[in-house]
């Protein structure tokens, strides 16, 4: 289980459901025989089914130690049932076609389910096996523990993983939520036993917090029927807690670590004033035109035409955990062109958030991010997306209300946004290379733990 | 059998030629297949040079054709002001270049630009690239920057990557595949436009490019577009693909060892080169196919159910076999060894189950799921425009012939557990064996071998 993977889960849970379009997506609430809500969208073209679920699990930042119960749990729950194990798993769903996954995150357990439609009984059979009998093999537990201790070894030469954990060391102060989200201490999983994740997967693995979305072309009928399949053997209530939010602080530290590499890492984060709901899209669409979407972007215009100076550069906007989003930018650049780069990033940065986006920008990335949406809610896929929006309390509709909103989002309008709601400069700015000389940076660390201290 | 074989074959082939392979594409001109995708909300387009960096030769530095790939993307052409990566608002474009192709593509929203409009203009610049290019030398410069970065990025010279392919010189000391694409840093920085050009006036021409379009046109709409723009291109020659045919192979055995300060775990690889004397229309090629999965499985005799569950010896193991060149065949083991576990004694056991398997072979009933599954998925995939699109680019880009993409559910149906057990006796020939342990400096696996020993940075 990677931290990647964690990262994208807890974004995920923050990713609005861009769907709906000129046509209403039409996500209906149907409650299968047994009681369970869900939202249920029909695709009859598609040939395959998705049901996607999640329950709301604060394990994750409540626990003073074994953070990662969940987290290795979902995996260990991966690795056979009872009855069954891994590679018979395994091989009978590459017959089946189909597939499911769990993963456990800073907020919530996730799990999805896909089959052709002939073949989604059979499919959901071997799910609620894993998800209700797992084997819990001691073998397995001990490689998925190696896992953690692995992948901190191999963070050593990552230049871009030290960049990435200086800034949350600048922004946060929350030692649990660090020890969580970096998982730079093999501890958060190492103690962690069957007893452990037995106790959590009780908690947890209830009716009452459980979300459930379906895309597909079922009918409503077998979709509900095969939910209430899933999910026979849940006990009622949960006793988790409640994901809380973690702390963050606003820094405007610029901070180095001396360390060789063939190019210069550049990271750059500021918490923006969008909240996550039905216009969080606008922070994406502005970054997008900043430092996302292809060639045509302000920085990729700057750094990759005009200095010669990187092969990319990205900027991106989305929800970290609780309430907080944030803006971030980055790059890996030629070392004698770093001080041009940040320089560069700076003007352009500035430049854009007093002067706005122009039409012909606003025009491509609106164009751009609608036929994405409209693509992505012919998908079965979109399941997640229903989820996820569901079970942060924006509502089945959300996708429609989202496409409404940009639909009327005017270039004006957009640019009154970036104004009130772009983090100001100077941002957070986390840079590894081999010298900081001439940098003038706020701090110049060894490791990225000590840029907590820059302040 | 025969007879019943080639008749197939003249039908597909006859029907490859009158219009469909695949069943939903259509070939609107010889090299041009066209996916027809009514309501689809994107049109997307592909040129594919079959020409990449195994076709550079010796005067021309390597890495050129992915050059030659960034100047054609960025460059200021007559029929485009401005790079061709900003064609159209809100649309994707990108370029790759791998040993045997370069592709350019694109993916273009159908709201403001209507798929006729953007395939006049996409044909109507690719056809005129496929004569020439044209950039500004200082942006010609500047592109070479970006290169450079490009390959610091992914930083070859790093040690897992830099390991990997000392061991495939092992392998087939002087072959061109085992080179980085991209070039090296010397190389890069070395480009100029006339080397770009000599590659490109060499093998940029509509005889060695395949177009694949998918949108919401009609056919009849695809063809005059084609037909527009790609009639009276020069009809040219192509130099002999020297790498086709593999440099000798050299009987033998050799262990390469290494310890690294920045390796940051153990990785032992078995890896075997065979020379299997075959027909170029040979079943072993579809054999291979069925092994390749059987041996990534983790049914019952693979290598995952030998080696981690029955001997504990590592948590994770690859295996495969390769097509490098027709004939030419590559087994591969690769593994960390769980703790207490020497890397020679995983080694050891890698090329036990080899043997092994060579005596008991893979079970009749688990070729036919394992057939079962790729028929499925192929007649599954020939149902969705998407789907039939990105099997097409891919296959052309291995340089698969279109006529041969019709049998290709045939010859799976074909192989029987005789093909698959025949390939693995035909691989258990001598051949060329290189086994390699790279290890963290200061952890197990640090005994010299035939290959270089001792602490690298």
């Amino acid at each position: 289980m990677s931290l990647m993977r964690l990262r994208a889960a807890a974004a995920a849970l923050g990713v609005i459901m861009l769907g709906g379009g000129a046509a209403a997506q039409n996500v209906e609430t149907v409650r299968t025989p047994s009681g369970i809500a869900f939202g249920y969208a029909h695709l009859p073209k598609k040939p395959n089914q998705v049901v996607a679920f999640s329950w709301r699990d604060g394990t994750a930042l409540a626990a003073q130690q074994k953070q990662a119960v969940g987290q290795v749990g979902a995996s260990w729950m991966m690795r056979g049932s009872l009855t069954r194990t891994a590679g018979d798993i395994e091989e009978t769903l590459k017959d089946l076609q189909g597939g499911f996954s769990f993963f456990s995150g800073m907020e919530a357990f996730v799990g999805t389910v896909q089959a052709p439609l002939a073949e989604f009984a059979q499919t959901i059979d071997l799910a609620e096996d894993s998800l209700t009998n797992p084997a819990l093999p001691p073998r397995a537990l001990a490689r998925i523990k190696r896992g953690y201790t692995e992948r901190i070894t191999q963070s050593v030469n990552n230049n871009a993983g030290h960049a990435s954990e200086m800034l949350s060391y600048l922004t946060s102060d929350d030692a649990g939520f660090l020890r969580m989200w970096l998982q730079d201490d093999a501890s958060v999983a190492t103690p962690v036993e069957r007893a452990d994740v037995e106790a959590w997967r009780k908690s947890v693995l209830a009716r009452d917090r459980l979300t459930v979305a379906a895309a597909g072309p079922m009918s409503k009928a077998d979709v509900a029927a095969q939910i209430d399949r899933l999910f026979r053997n849940l006990p009622a209530a949960s006793t988790a807690p409640m994901p809380a939010a973690p702390s963050f602080r606003t820094s405007q530290k610029f901070a180095v670590m001396e360390k060789p590499g063939p190019q210069s890492i550049v990271r750059m984060s500021g918490f923006s004033g969008w909240k996550p709901g039905l216009r969080a899209f606008e922070g994406g669409l502005a970054a997008t035109i900043l430092g996302g979407g292809g060639f045509a972007s302000r920085l990729t215009l700057n750094l990759r035409e005009k200095l010669g100076a990187t092969y990319g550069v990205s900027a991106g906007h989305g929800r970290i955990l609780g309430d907080q989003m944030s803006l971030t930018i980055q790059t890996a650049v030629a070392h004698d062109k770093l001080g041009a780069v940040l320089a560069a990033l700076k003007d352009e940065y500035q430049r854009f958030v007093a002067d706005g986006v122009t039409e012909p920008e606003f025009e491509a990335a609106k164009l751009r991010l609608k036929t994405a949406i409209l693509n992505a809610r012919d998908e079965p896929s979109i399941a997640t997306a229903i989820r996820d929006n569901a079970a942060l309390g924006f509502g089945l509709d959300a996708g429609d209300r989202i496409l409404a909103n940009l639909d009327a989002l005017t270039r004006d309008a957009l640019n009154a946004a970036i104004k009130a709601n772009f983090p100001p400069w100077p941002l957070a700015v986390a840079v590894v290379t081999p010298s900081a000389s001439g940098l003038k940076a706020d701090c110049v660390v060894k490791t990225a733990a000590e840029a907590a201290k820059c302040r | 059998m025969r007879s019943i074989k080639w008749l197939v074959s003249a039908l597909a082939f006859g029907w490859a030629l009158a219009g469909a392979a695949l069943a939903l594409e259509q070939r609107v001109h010889s090299r041009v297949l066209f996916v027809p995708d009514p309501g689809s909300r994107t049109t997307s387009f592909h040129m594919i040079i079959q020409a990449g960096r195994a076709d550079e030769g010796p005067d021309l530095p390597s890495g050129i054709a992915h050059y030659l790939e960034h100047l054609i993307l960025v460059g200021r052409n007559a029929e485009h002001g401005d790079a061709a990566v900003r064609m159209f608002p809100g649309s994707f474009a990108n370029g790759t270049t791998n040993f045997r192709t370069t592709t350019y593509l694109h993916t273009v929203p159908s709201e403001r630009t209507s798929p006729a409009v953007a395939l006049d203009q996409l044909f109507g610049f690719y056809a005129a690239r496929l004569k020439g290019f044209e950039i500004p030398q200082a942006e010609a410069e500047r592109e070479r920057n970006v290169v450079l970065q490009e390959f610091n990025q992914r930083d070859p010279r790093q040690i897992g990557i830099r390991f990997n392919m000392d061991r495939a010189r092992d392998l087939m000391p002087g072959y061109v595949g085992n080179e980085l694409v991209g070039g090296n840093e010397a190389s890069i920085k070395s480009f100029t436009v006339e080397q770009a050009r000599t590659f490109h006036q060499r093998w940029y021409g509509l005889g060695n490019a395949w177009f694949v379009v998918r949108g919401d046109l009609t056919a009849e709409a695809m063809t005059a577009i084609a037909e527009k723009h790609l009639i009276g291109l020069e009809v040219k020659s192509y130099p002999p693909r020297t790498w086709r045919a593999a440099p000798p192979l050299e009987i033998g055995r050799v262990h390469h060892a290494e310890t690294s300060r920045t390796a940051t775990r153990t990785q032992a690889t078995f890896t075997k080169l065979v020379r299997v004397p075959q027909a170029p229309d040979s079943p072993a090629r579809f054999a291979r196919a069925v092994l390749a999965d059987f041996m990534s499985s983790k049914f019952s005799g693979s290598p995952h159910d030998a080696l981690v569950e029955r001997d504990a010896l590592t948590s994770n193991v690859f295996a495969s076999v390769f097509t490098l060149l027709p004939g030419l065949y590559e087994v591969r083991f690769s593994a960390t060894p769980d703790p207490g576990v020497e890397p020679d004694a995983l080694l050891k056991a890698m090329e036990a189950y080899w043997l092994e398997f060579a005596r008991e072979g893979v079970k009749p009933e688990i070729i036919e799921r394992l057939k079962t599954r790729i028929l499925v998925n192929f007649s599954n995939a020939m149902k969705e425009p998407s789907r039939v699109y990105g099997m097409l680019t891919q296959w052309l880009s291995s340089h698969t012939r279109y006529d041969e993409v019709a049998l290709y559910p045939y010859n799976i149906r074909q192989v029987d557990q005789k093909a698959v057990n025949e390939l693995v006796k035909a691989l258990m020939r001598p051949g060329r064996v290189v086994t390699s342990v790279l290890s963290p400096e200061g952890g197990p696996g640090e005994a010299a071998g035939a290959g270089e020993a001792g602490a690298k940075p």
